[in-house]
C-alpha cells in the first residue's frame, strides 16, 4: 500500500499460470501469445501472398514494405549484399519480437511476450550460436576466435587488454546484453502501464480523487502510444543487433 | 477505455489475493521474475523455430518471387527504354543526315538553275544587243544613204539658185561646168566643217 494505492507485487504482473501442463512443457499466455504471434505472421504473408500482383497494394504492399526494409535498413547497412541469405532469420526475429511485444497493448492480453526472460533469453543465445557458427563457417575455426579475440590492426601490445576484453564483451556480454535490453524494455513498459492502469483504477474507486483522473488516463493513452513505439524501436534493435553481429562474423575486416 | 475493467479486475484480485492469502502467499516459494522459465524458454523455442521455418520455406519465397520479377520487369523495361532511347537517337541522327544531304542537294540545284539562268539570260542578251547592233546598223546605213541623196539633191539644187544668183548679179552667163564644180566644193568643204 502506498499512498493509499495498492500495488500488486511483481510476480502478479508478469508470471501467468498454464493452462495446460504443469512442468517444462507448461502452455501459459506467454506461449499462447509466442503462437499468436506466430500464427499472426504466418496470416499476415500469406494473405500477402495469395492474391500477389506486380503493382502490389493492401497486405502485399505492407508485407513487401517490411521485408525491403528488413534487406535495405538492416541487412544492406550492417552486412552488405551477402547477408541477404539471412533474411528468413532476421525476419523472423523482426515479426516474432514485434507481435510479441505488441500484445502490450492489446487489450484482454495486455502483457508483453517479451517481459518475460524466456523468449529474450532464447532468442539472444540462438542468436549467438548463430553468429558464432556463421563466423566458423566463412572464416574457419581457428581464423574466426583468431580475429575475435586478437582484432587485426591493434598493436600487439595492447592484446593483454583488448583480448579479455573482447572474449568477455563477444562471447558472454552480448547474448545476456540482448536479452536483458529487449526483457527489460518491455517489463518497464509494462510496469509503466500497469502502474498508471491502477492509479487510474484506484482514483475511480476513489471519489474524492477523481478529479486527478483525466490526467492519469492521460498519461495511460500517452503510453500506450509510447509502448507501441518502443514494441517497433525493440524489435528493430534486437534485429539491427543481431545483423550486425552476423557481419561483424562473416567480415571481420569490417 | 477497453484496459480500464481488465486493469480494475486485476486490482480487485490482487487486493483479494493480498488480503486472505498474504500470510501463504510469503510462505509460498517466490520466483524470481528476471530468470526465464523453463516452459516459457521452451515454448519461445519451439514458437520461432517454428516460425523460421515456415519463414524460410513458406513465407518469404512467394514475396521475395514477386519482388524479384517486378525488379526484373523494372530492369527490363529500363533496358527496352534505353534501347528504343538509342533507336530514337539513330533515327533522328539519319533524319539529321538525310535533311542535310537534301539540303545540299537542294542548293546544288539551286546554284545549277541560277547558272543556267546566268547563261541563258547572257545568251538572251547577247542576241538581243547583236540584233539592236545589226538594227542600228541599218538605220545608220539608211540614214547615211538618205543623207547622201538628201545631199545630192540639194548640192544639185543649190548650184542651181547659186549660179542663177551669180548670172543675175554679173547680168550674163557664167561657165556652169567650172562654176558648178567651184559652188560644189564650197558646198563640201561647209559639210566637212560641220
Amino acid at each position: 500500500m502506498i499512498f493509499g494505492l495498492e500495488f500488486p507485487p511483481i510476480q502478479n504482473l508478469v508470471e501467468w499460470e498454464p493452462f495446460a501442463g504443469d512442468s517444462w512443457y507448461g502452455f501459459n499466455k506467454i506461449a499462447l501469445t509466442y503462437l499468436i504471434a506466430v500464427l499472426a505472421t504466418v496470416l499476415f504473408f500469406w494473405i500477402a501472398a495469395s492474391g500477389r500482383q506486380l503493382v502490389p497494394k493492401g497486405a502485399q504492399n505492407l508485407a513487401e514494405s517490411s521485408v525491403k526494409f528488413i534487406e535495405d535498413g538492416i541487412i544492406m547497412e550492417t552486412i552488405g549484399p551477402d547477408g541477404l541469405r539471412y533474411l528468413p532469420y532476421l525476419a523472423s526475429l523482426f515479426f516474432f519480437i514485434l507481435i510479441s511485444n505488441l500484445f502490450e497493448v492489446i487489450p484482454g492480453f495486455q502483457m508483453p511476450a517479451n517481459a518475460r526472460m524466456g523468449g529474450p533469453a532464447f532468442l539472444a543465445l540462438l542468436t549467438w550460436a548463430f553468429f558464432i557458427i556463421v563466423g566458423i563457417k566463412h572464416q574457419g575455426p581457428g581464423k574466426y576466435f583468431k580475429n575475435s579475440l586478437f582484432p587485426p590492426g591493434v598493436p600487439k601490445a595492447l592484446y593483454i587488454l583488448v583480448t579479455p576484453i573482447e572474449f568477455i564483451s563477444t562471447f558472454l556480454v552480448r547474448p545476456f546484453s540482448l536479452a536483458v535490453r529487449l526483457f527489460a524494455n518491455m517489463l518497464a513498459g509494462h510496469i509503466l502501464l500497469v502502474t498508471f492502469g491502477v492509479l487510474c483504477a484506484t482514483l475511480w474507486v476513489l471519489g474524492p480523487l477523481l478529479a486527478v483522473l483525466p490526467f492519469s488516463f492521460f498519461m495511460l493513452v500517452a503510453l500506450t502510444g509510447f509502448e507501441i513505439m518502443v514494441s517497433f524501436l525493440q524489435a528493430y534493435i534486437f534485429t539491427i543487433l543481431a545483423a550486425v553481429y552476423l557481419g561483424g562474423a562473416m567480415h571481420p575486416e569490417h | 477505455m477497453a484496459s480500464v475493467p481488465t486493469i480494475l479486475g486485476v486490482v480487485n484480485l490482487l487486493a483479494a489475493e493480498s488480503t486472505a492469502d498474504g500470510a501463504v502467499a510469503t510462505a509460498e516459494k517466490v520466483n524470481n521474475p528476471i530468470l526465464p522459465t523453463s516452459h516459457e524458454f521452451f515454448w519461445a523455442a519451439v514458437m520461432f523455430v517454428l516460425l523460421w521455418i515456415l519463414m524460410k520455406y513458406l513465407l518469404l519465397p512467394p514475396i521475395r518471387s514477386i519482388m524479384a520479377e517486378r525488379e526484373q520487369k523494372r530492369l527490363d523495361d529500363l533496358a527496352a527504354a534505353g534501347h528504343a532511347a538509342e533507336q530514337m537517337d539513330e533515327a533522328q541522327q539519319r533524319y539529321e543526315e538525310s535533311l542535310a544531304g537534301a539540303r545540299s542537294e537542294a542548293i546544288a540545284k539551286v546554284e545549277a538553275a541560277r547558272a543556267e539562268a546566268d547563261a541563258y539570260r547572257r545568251e538572251v542578251m547577247a542576241a538581243a544587243e547583236s540584233d539592236a547592233a545589226a538594227t542600228k546598223a541599218e538605220s545608220a546605213a539608211a540614214v547615211a544613204a538618205a543623207r547622201t541623196q538628201a545631199m545630192a539633191s540639194l548640192r544639185g539644187g543649190i548650184t542651181d539658185i547659186a549660179l542663177g544668183a551669180a548670172e543675175a548679179v554679173v547680168e550674163r552667163p557664167v561657165d556652169r561646168t567650172r562654176q558648178g564644180q567651184v559652188v560644189e566644193d564650197y558646198v563640201n568643204r561647209a559639210e566637212s566643217s560641220n
